[in-house]
């Protein structure tokens, strides 16, 4: 009877549950079957429970009870392994790219988190998905950092709208503040991480007046993104009208020459060499064509560019309009602070960029062009930069393969007892709005700007978007291989099916 | 209980909830015998079998199996004995020879031991025709052999066979009979069957069982032979007819 | 132990020798390849649409949207798909494991051998699961041979194979776990697909219940602990997680037998 009851309750909670996977929902079929089961299940118990109260007795009765104490011991292990593994958070990421192992920087950032960060993720609780995974390798990195999920169906509509609006599932809550998470990546994540943990900040004025690329210019030239990351990783900007202004002010702890396109005034360049002297930092991107400034300044301290363009036609961008002057670049000296974390595998990639001279051991050269890149002269010769024909090209730089220093920095202690420091880079646009997203240029452009601060101990590569996952193109003909197995494999298991089959029945 | 006394149980009870299949049923056999078990269709005979043998647990009193408990040391009992069921059904996806191979192992003897073994088993019950071929196609008699054979693999201290001649043909209980003689030369024989010439010619003690109870316990001379037993039978069976009228 | 692997090898040959061993590989191989197959296809219909878009533009050339990458187009509706035929072919596999033994009263001869309980249950456990290393192992050969001929990130695929494995080990203790309780092999099934059903995903249950029971339905789910394989994430809690359903099905199917002998 209980088996028959036991048999019944089965049927209906299959076809009960197996109504209420496929519908996603608990419709009434599946509800009414459910609850029959349950209603079956109970009775069958009940009467195995009789049963056995009227059966058995004695020695039988002792086994009962000791297969109960079994079951129960069978169910405590159970549900505390269960318990145990809800408990555990180690694993192992077994994608190539690991690309749900934060990466280093993030784990710093989320280690000194100064500030406690509300995360609410609204997604189904019970798909976790590439996001969610994600979002909890965030929680687990910081106690500072806290999840809540959310179920669409428990926001209120007027939020339900908004999120549909906003198209983002994460909404950061600190300190009184809200800000939604625009994609979910490690990168965006922790870019609204940084958001509201601001560290003291650095300000770095961004020299204007002489045709440099603007800091708000949202254009291929502009310098937006990288106004916007250094806004993300708690720098200031500011714009720095050097001529109208006195010295350069108080505040102004890293001054960017970002290639002008004219000279500066004598009055410019004296101001920017007062504020070398006094321990100041310069940030100067150079480009062909381009006067170098302040190029007096740091000719005297060993550093000049030549006026020609590193071209390679080896390693370069494709598609780029002139062949080879988009040179991708992954020959980084080891030792310096400035490329720390860059390697042969994290290139960066320039365009139109011009040689870097180094003279003496002072210059430290830390970006080179690959070997199979050349140097080309620009029609009418080179200029040095400060507007004076140039002698022909070093000795040098004659050879016809590179690599040539395409940055480079120095370190010079002043009168007062601090130290100035300059980077020179023989390229801008590597680092405006058109390529900072690409390869590994934003890491290059902020470490410069991290030792330029003295923050050299928070260079780290950022998190790369997964995005850049590799996706192999199948050809059509390996498919058609492909296919041809897909078939092989199970029509081979049933002829050796037939064949044990037949070979079985023989004896 | 006497000393040599390979079963021995006392008070043995199995309840089927209101029904006793066992009540109360006490006796002993001793070390060498070839013991009969007696009795009707559903007289108890193979449930005392399977209780015996470990297969069941009993409802009330002890039994021991060569010196040990059939509770408490169920497993040491299991490696002393040998069982053969009544209508033995074998493991179909098995060879003769992979299921012999199987208990053996299971007995823990030698790969050498087995394959001994097996050789000698094969030609003892004359299974050489159908040793590789699958347990469960053999016929009828073929299966009952291989099942004695199955259960005779370790050389057991004590052999359980249940009704080993049922359905067999004249020829046929005529080898088992042959067989179970053997065996009795170096175990000791518990056989369960309703055929009363069987038990007399093969038995030294039989126990006749009815509904459940001893209804005779003794020697087959003391029982009055195949004659006797048939006796105790025929009064069951107008017992019961009064009964049911 | 040499007991135990007596029992596993006694149930092998027997496992091998019923068609639906054949069967069950013979669909694992065909559907896993297939789905496979499908998806990667058109997971690489949709990157060469997009090469072909950008290849003029550098900066997007060789850069995915979000979401189009081989987790979420291949693996993930593999692994769902391939989990869906795993449930459906186990209980198969699983139903006559130990209920066939009483239905074809082989019990007796089992169960009066020096075997005990633990051991007769180990060993079909074991078997299973052999079986089912032997039926995920066949369905993953084509995976594996694409994966390695195409660069595709063999992390993930890997991971995918050793959760589809995971889950047919908790499925099959589900199934032997009710072969064990029920009377026929039809009861078995059923009562392992009504089971299974409703430990493979309750989200559907959450409508009625509160937070805490939401997180623990969620938890108990089957279909939770198969997120992070697809996506290249072995994580310890899924591990001990299904070990943990394993264990419970191997005690109580232990404890089974043991009631057995008290009938």
């Amino acid at each position: 009877m209980a088996g028959f009851l036991f048999s019944l309750a089965c049927v209906a909670l299959a076809f009960g549950l197996g109504g209420a996977y496929l519908s996603k929902q608990a419709g009434p079929a599946a509800i009414g079957n459910l609850i029959m089961a349950g209603i079956l299940i109970v009775s069958a118990i009940v009467v195995s429970v009789v049963s056995v109260q009227r059966k058995q007795s004695g020695l039988s009765r002792k086994a009962v009870v000791r297969a109960l104490i079994h079951t129960g011991i069978a169910i405590i292990v159970t549900a505390a392994i269960l318990l145990a593994a809800s408990r555990i958070t180690h694993e192992w990421d077994l994608t190539e790219p690991r690309i749900y192992t934060l990466s280093e920087f993030t784990r710093k950032v989320l280690e000194d988190l100064p500030v406690d960060i509300d995360a609410v993720y609204v997604g189904d609780p019970a798909v976790s998905g590439q996001e969610r995974l994600l979002i909890e390798r965030f929680a687990q990195a910081s106690d500072r950092f806290r999840l809540k999920i959310v179920s669409p169906q428990e926001l209120s509509p007027e939020a339900a709208r908004q999120l549909e609006r906003s198209g983002s599932q994460l909404v950061f809550y600190s300190g009184g503040r809200a800000r939604k998470v625009p994609a979910m990546s490690e990168r965006v994540i922790l870019q609204t991480v940084l958001d509201f943990s601001m560290r003291a900040s650095t300000k770095l004025c961004f020299l204007r007046g002489h045709g440099e690329p603007s800091l708000d210019g949202h254009g291929e030239r502009g310098l937006s993104s990288l106004h916007g990351l250094l806004t993300r990783e708690g720098f200031q900007t500011t714009d720095l009208l050097l001529a109208a202004q006195p010295d350069v002010p108080e505040d102004c702890e890293i001054v960017v020459v970002a290639a002008p396109e004219k000279e500066l005034l004598p009055a410019e360049r004296d101001r920017l060499k007062s504020f070398l002297d006094k321990g100041g930092r310069l940030l100067v991107f150079s480009e062909p064509g381009r006067p170098l400034e302040p190029a007096k300044l740091l000719e005297e301290q060993g550093i000049s560019a030549f006026d020609a363009l590193v071209v390679d036609e080896e390693s370069s961008l494709f598609g780029s309009e002139a062949k080879g002057t988009e040179p991708i670049v992954n020959r980084f000296t080891s030792y310096h602070p400035v490329v720390q974390g860059l390697t042969e595998r994290t290139a960066v990639v320039f365009s139109g960029a011009r040689p870097l001279i180094l003279k003496g051991s002072d210059p430290k050269g830390f970006v080179y062009s690959g070997r199979t890149s050349r140097i080309e002269m620009p029609a009418e010769g080179g200029t040095r930069g400060d507007g004076e024909e140039t002698a022909p090209l070093p000795q040098w730089m004659r050879r016809d393969k590179g690599p040539f220093p395409l940055g480079a920095s120095l370190e010079r202690s002043t009168e007062s007892g601090n130290e100035a420091r300059i980077v020179l880079f023989g390229d801008v646009d590597f680092a405006t709005n058109r390529l900072l997203g690409a390869l590994y240029n934003e890491d290059l452009v902020m470490n410069a700007v991290y030792y330029l601060a003295n923050r050299e101990d928070q260079i780290q590569i950022r998190p790369k978007a997964e995005d850049l996952y590799q996706a192999p193109l199948i050809p059509e003909k390996t498919f058609a291989a492909f296919h041809s197995i897909a078939l092989l494999i199970p029509e081979a298991i049933l002829i050796l099916g037939l064949v044990a089959s037949f070979r079985r029945r023989r004896l | 209980m006497t000393d040599g006394a390979v079963v021995e149980v006392e008070g043995l009870w199995k309840d089927y909830g209101p029904l006793h299949a066992l009540a109360d049923v006490t006796f002993e056999i001793g070390q060498g015998e070839v013991f009969g078990l007696l009795g009707r269709n559903g007289s108890g005979k193979t449930t005392l079998l399977r209780i015996l043998t470990g297969y069941r647990l009993p409802t009330a009193g002890s039994v021991r199996v060569a010196g040990m408990d059939i509770i408490r040391q169920s497993l040491a009992v299991r490696r002393r004995i040998g069982y053969m069921p009544e209508h033995p059904q074998l493991y179909a996806d098995l060879t003769v020879r992979g299921l012999l191979r199987f208990v053996g192992n299971v007995h823990g003897l030698s790969r050498a031991r087995q394959k001994s073994r097996i050789e000698e088993l094969a030609s003892h019950f004359g299974l050489g025709a159908v040793i590789d071929r699958l347990a469960g196609h053999c016929s009828k008699g073929y299966r009952a052999r291989i099942s004695l054979a199955a259960a005779v693999i370790h050389e057991p201290q004590v052999v359980f066979l249940d009704e080993p001649t049922d359905g067999l043909d004249p020829e046929q209980r005529h080898q088992t009979h042959e067989l179970v003689r053997q065996l009795s030369e170096k175990s000791t024989v518990v056989l369960s069957s309703h055929d009363l010439d069987e038990v007399g010619a093969l038995c030294s003690r039989a126990l006749v069982l009815d509904r459940g109870r001893i209804a005779k316990l003794g020697a087959i001379d003391e029982l009055g032979g195949a004659s006797g037993i048939a006796e105790v039978f025929r009064q069951t069976h107008e017992r019961d007819k009064g009964q049911e009228t | 132990m040499r007991a135990t692997l007596t029992v596993v090898r006694k149930e092998l040959t027997g496992l091998f020798a019923s068609p639906i061993a054949y069967i069950a590989l013979t669909a694992m191989a065909l559907s896993m390849s297939l789905f496979f197959l499908d998806n990667l296809k058109a997971f690489n219909t949709q990157i060469m649409l997009l090469q072909t878009r950008t290849a003029f533009n550098q900066i997007g050339a060789g850069m995915m949207p979000p979401g189009l990458n081989l987790f979420e187009q291949v693996l993930l509706p593999t692994v769902t798909d391939t989990a869906l035929v795993l449930l459906a072919i186990i209980p198969l596999i699983t139903m006559g494991m130990f209920c066939e033994e009483r239905t074809r009263r082989t019990d007796e001869l089992l169960l009066t051998l020096p075997l005990s309980n633990t051991q007769i249950a180990a060993g079909k456990f074991l078997a299973t699961f052999v079986f089912l290393v032997a039926v995920v192992a066949i369905a993953s050969l084509l995976p594996a041979i694409s994966a390695a001929h195409t660069e595709l990130d063999m992390g993930p695929i890997l991971a995918s194979l050793m959760g589809l494995l995971l889950l047919s080990f908790a499925l099959a203790s589900i199934g032997l776990l009710c072969s064990a309780l029920a009377d026929s092999q039809l009861v078995a099934a059923l009562s392992a697909y009504a089971v299974s059903m409703a430990i493979l995903d309750f989200s559907w249950m959450m409508e009625f219940t509160g937070d805490t029971a939401d997180r623990v339905l969620q938890y108990l789910s089957l279909m939770t602990h198969m997120g992070g394989f697809p996506r290249g994430i072995i994580s310890l809690t899924d591990i001990v997680y299904f070990t943990g359903l394993g264990l419970g099905g191997f005690l109580l199917a232990r404890v089974s037998l043991a009631l057995e002998r008290i009938n």
